[in-house]
């Protein structure tokens, strides 16, 4: 019969829809983290839509109307070729989220993966493949990122791929020790009583409970992305002219400050995206993750 | 003069629930040479009680009434004022010995600073007296041993550094918090004895909290019964144990398992205690009290005095039920 | 204390071992030679400078003497900077390269430590005062916002709209000089050691141990002094291994912001003219500081917790 309680056990695995509403409830009830969401949607729309429908172009110099100042048809001013700052804010900001967006889901295939796969099977293979984490905490993250892209230079998506693929260690980490805290679950041990395979009790049982762990980790991936795409930027590698983005926006700010403009509009975007992420990872980790 | 004094105390917690009542109009005396327990649940007050005695208890609590350890008011005074009576006239021993040690410092540097505080002791004397001590609660080697680590005693070793640390001032009242309660049953007795011969060989008084009513039988000459904030009885052991007045205190030594008989069942109090952020009006135990009436629910509860500083809080006329 | 040691080292080695295996396999792993395209140089030449690099040898071989090298301390020779030794683009005669970085570092956590450790008790023993708050806010602000964004909105303020101080360059290292770039990079992590420090004096000042010490009647200064500071050290240590190697790579990219000469400039040059072996060098040799750094911390536990000794 005990099979029969075991089984009962499996029918009875935390139900992944109360958990989310409850959590969704919390977060919902955050208002810091709930405006900062929609700062960060209305930011995401606005790299979208405005380079689509501007009447100015982010590349095309105009060197008739360099270095304006704010005004009611350049909001943000121009630069020193003429250009709209607006429209080459938000093209920027299109290209560092979307550098951010894909690496972040590159860290979260391999974070994942490889911390529950190590997580679950445990024992040598589970040390042995921790143990080469650690190696990687060694390796400073900054340099290799500049290898990779003096290395890949040519093609600004894999290298942060690349990068993406050195980043997951921490996700890694978390994931592995959710994962052997999983393992001992009732309805985990009832699966493997049952005869379900290594493989399907991974994808089946412990990722999706693994869920909440790894929203509050992608949410601190994207800044932190964000943050050493801009970094990059300073160090003339990444975006090049005439693409832009935020980092290299405020690194041209700042080697031009008599045109504070060019400093001070890609700043506070960038600056407010940042804030915004930090408040919604706090909003997340309080609603999932209530301790 | 009694030793100590506590009358009408008063102990809250500001929560950001609401406030939380966990020692509501208590009053108790304790003599010279007296040991007195104080029992209840857990959550009925006894140790707030205590560690509001020591000022100790967390930052958000509220404190009203008044304390006199031998005649001197305890309630309200400065930390320098306290400071001067606890460990030296007034110790206490916690219930938990595994966390109660500072594990970076070593057993000798934990104990001398008290002497060398409190007595003015040199380094030396300091260290003398400490391991005295040390060899009066039975710590074999005390000697060699002074000098470690509290992560290389044993629980029940780490609780006699306490008893011999909280000791060495010569109090005159100890008050053990839980003593026993963290450890293993064979070393509770230990614990227990060691307590037992040092106030017999100190003529201290002892205040002992537990509720465990084995050691209340054990080593007490008063019995304190509290409940839900609230000191509902008060007598001497033979009182309590052979005469007992209150419902709840009777209710309480019906559900000690006796050897003596077959049981088919252990016999327990229905109910949970009461919520400590919303207290009914009037008894405190009317949910769970079986000869329960309506003069229970509201309105002030009687205080009934007899002979030998013996009371209960309770309606209940005696006889009646 | 020498087991102990051996032990880390037995660790740190194929650690780093490790790494320069897979930095070495990545670089030299990738398709072409340096030398392609770049310009228009003879066979012969191309011949000879392979095999100056030693890149017509396969590739195991190279390795070998690659690490060969690095016992001796020798980075190997850049690819860029013909003949040039990557040591003396590191660690060169005159003042740049990462003399430059290490004086900022070293400036910098001479500030960061200090205050944040003093702040962040200060801000646990004054709980939700408005200094605490201050404190907490801080850290929120500035781990969340990079120093290429502070540093700028800095010197716009400070050299530009106020003319007080210059707004980049090294001078000769001068105070002027040198005061924002290590402003800016104690503000980046000053908040963060501050807040581990907060939260680390919260959980002591809790401690069951701390009450006992109160119960003892010993004064505030000598419970917060000899009983609590060690347990409320003890987290901070561990931060400050991984935080100086982050504040040299800070340091770094606060070169970049500030356009100082340090190792900053020399791996932009690095990665911009391709030169593989000479951002592989620093590379190596960022590895290995953060190696020595998390060693040296080990070591300090060593002596602040007592249940490591044994």
């Amino acid at each position: 019969m005990i099979v029969g309680k075991k089984i009962s056990a499996v029918i009875n695995a935390p139900k992944a829809k109360g958990f989310w509403q409850n959590a969704y409830r919390r977060f919902w009830h955050n208002k810091f983290a709930m405006a900062s969401l929609l700062l960060i949607l209305i930011l995401a729309l606005l790299c979208v839509f405005v380079p689509m429908f501007s009447q100015f172009s982010y590349y095309k110099p105009d060197f008739t109307g360099s270095l304006q100042s704010p005004n009611l048809v350049h909001f943000f001013g121009t630069d020193g070729l003429g250009r709209d700052l607006f429209v080459r804010s938000f093209i920027g900001g299109r290209i560092t989220f979307e550098i951010a967006f894909a690496a972040t889901v590159v860290v979260l295939i391999i974070g994942v993966l490889y911390g529950s796969i190590a997580g679950f099977l445990g024992g040598r293979i589970d040390s042995l493949m921790m143990r080469f984490v650690d190696v990687l905490y060694g390796v400073p993250f900054l340099f290799f990122s500049i290898l990779l892209l003096t290395l890949f230079g040519q093609s600004l998506m894999l290298s942060f791929v690349a990068i993406a693929a050195i980043s997951w260690l921490d996700m890694a980490r978390v994931v592995r020790g959710q994962t052997l805290s999983l393992k001992h679950k009732e309805f985990v041990e009832a699966a493997t009583v049952c005869g379900v395979s290594k493989w399907k009790i991974i994808t089946r049982h412990i990722i999706p409970n693994l869920m909440g762990v790894v929203v509050v980790y992608a949410a601190l991936v994207v800044p932190n992305m964000i943050v050493l795409s801009a970094v990059l930027s300073f160090f003339g590698l990444g975006v090049m002219e005439p693409m832009t983005s935020w980092g290299l926006l405020i690194s041209d700010g700042s080697q031009n400050m008599d045109s504070w403009w060019l400093l001070l509009f890609p700043a506070i975007l960038m600056t407010s995206t940042l804030l915004a992420f930090a408040f919604v990872v706090n909003g997340l980790r309080d609603a999932l993750d209530p301790r | 003069m009694p030793i100590l004094e506590v009358k009408n105390l008063n102990v809250s917690f500001k929560t950001i629930d609401g406030i939380v009542k966990a020692v509501n109009d208590v009053s108790f005396t304790v003599e010279q040479g007296e040991v007195l327990g104080i029992v209840g649940e857990s959550g009925s007050g006894k140790s707030q009680t205590v560690l509001g005695i020591m000022g100790l208890l967390a930052s958000n609590s509220i404190v009203s009434g008044s304390i006199k350890f031998l005649g001197q008011e305890l309630i309200g005074v400065s930390t320098a004022a306290l400071n001067k009576v606890r460990g030296n006239k007034l110790s206490i021993i916690f219930q938990d010995p595994m966390t109660s040690l500072n594990p970076y410092l070593t057993i000798k540097s934990q104990m001398t600073e008290v002497l060398t505080l409190h007595k003015g002791m040199s380094k030396r004397d300091a260290l003398a007296e400490s391991i005295r001590l040390l060899d009066f609660v039975r710590i074999p080697e005390a000697k060699e041993r002074v000098g470690l680590y509290p992560h290389e005693f044993s629980g029940g070793m780490r609780q006699r550094v306490m008893i011999a640390m909280a000791l060495l001032c010569r109090p005159e009242l100890l008050i053990a918090d839980e003593p026993t309660t963290a450890l293993d049953v064979t070393v509770q007795a230990q614990i227990l004895q060691i307590l037992r011969d040092l106030q017999t060989e100190f003529k201290m008084s002892v205040v002992i909290i537990t509720h465990d009513m084995g050691v209340v039988a054990n080593i007490c000459d008063r019995v304190n019964v509290m409940y839900a904030g609230r000191l509902l009885e008060s007598g001497s052991i033979d009182n309590i144990f052979f005469d007992a007045k209150h419902p709840y205190t009777q209710a309480l030594l019906n559900s000690i398992p006796s050897l003596d008989h077959q049981v088919e069942k252990l016999i327990t109090i229905p109910g949970e205690p009461p919520n400590l952020m919303s207290l009914p009006q009037g008894c405190v135990f009317q949910g769970r009290c079986e000869k329960v009436h309506n003069d229970c629910c509201n309105g002030d509860i009687m205080v009934q005095e007899f002979a030998d500083k013996r009371f209960m809080k309770c309606n209940l006329a005696l006889g009646q039920g | 204390m020498i087991k102990f040691i051996i032990k880390r080292m037995l660790i740190a080695i194929p650690t780093m071992l490790t790494i320069i295996f897979l930095v070495f396999l990545l670089v030299h792993a990738t398709p072409g030679n340096p030398f392609q395209g770049e310009r228009a140089l003879s066979p012969e030449v191309i011949k000879q400078l392979l095999h100056q690099y030693r890149l017509d040898l396969p590739l195991w071989k190279q390795f070998i003497l690659y690490v060969n090298d690095l016992l001796h301390g020798d980075f190997g020779l850049s690819y860029k900077f013909l003949g040039q030794s990557i040591n003396a683009l590191i660690f060169p005669d005159y003042v740049g390269g990462f003399w430059v970085t290490l004086r900022l570092a070293v400036y910098a956590m001479i500030f960061t430590v200090p205050l944040g450790i003093v702040f962040g008790c200060y801000a646990g023993l004054y709980r939700n005062s408005w200094f605490d708050r201050l404190v907490v806010t801080c850290n929120m602000f500035f781990s969340a916002v990079p120093t290429i964004v502070t540093g700028p909105l800095f010197v716009f303020i400070l050299a530009v709209l106020l003319h007080v101080l210059p707004a980049s360059g090294w001078g000769d290292g001068d105070f002027k000089h040198i005061f924002l770039p290590v402003f800016v990079l104690t503000l980046a992590y000053a908040p963060t050691v501050a807040f581990v420090t907060r939260g680390s004096i919260i959980d002591v000042l809790n401690s069951n141990f701390i009450r006992t010490a109160r119960a003892k009647g010993l004064p505030t200064k000598s419970i917060i002094f000899k009983h609590a500071i060690k347990p409320t050290l003890i987290p901070v240590v561990s931060l400050l291994g991984p935080m100086f190697a982050g504040v040299l790579v800070g340091a770094i990219v606060t070169e970049q912001v500030f356009a100082l000469p340090g190792l900053g400039i020399l791996t932009t040059n690095g990665a911009t003219n391709r030169d593989y072996n000479l951002v592989l060098g620093i590379t190596i040799f960022g590895s290995f500081l953060t190696i020595v750094f998390n060693f040296m911390v080990d070591i300090l536990y060593f002596f602040l917790d007592p249940k490591i000794k044994q």
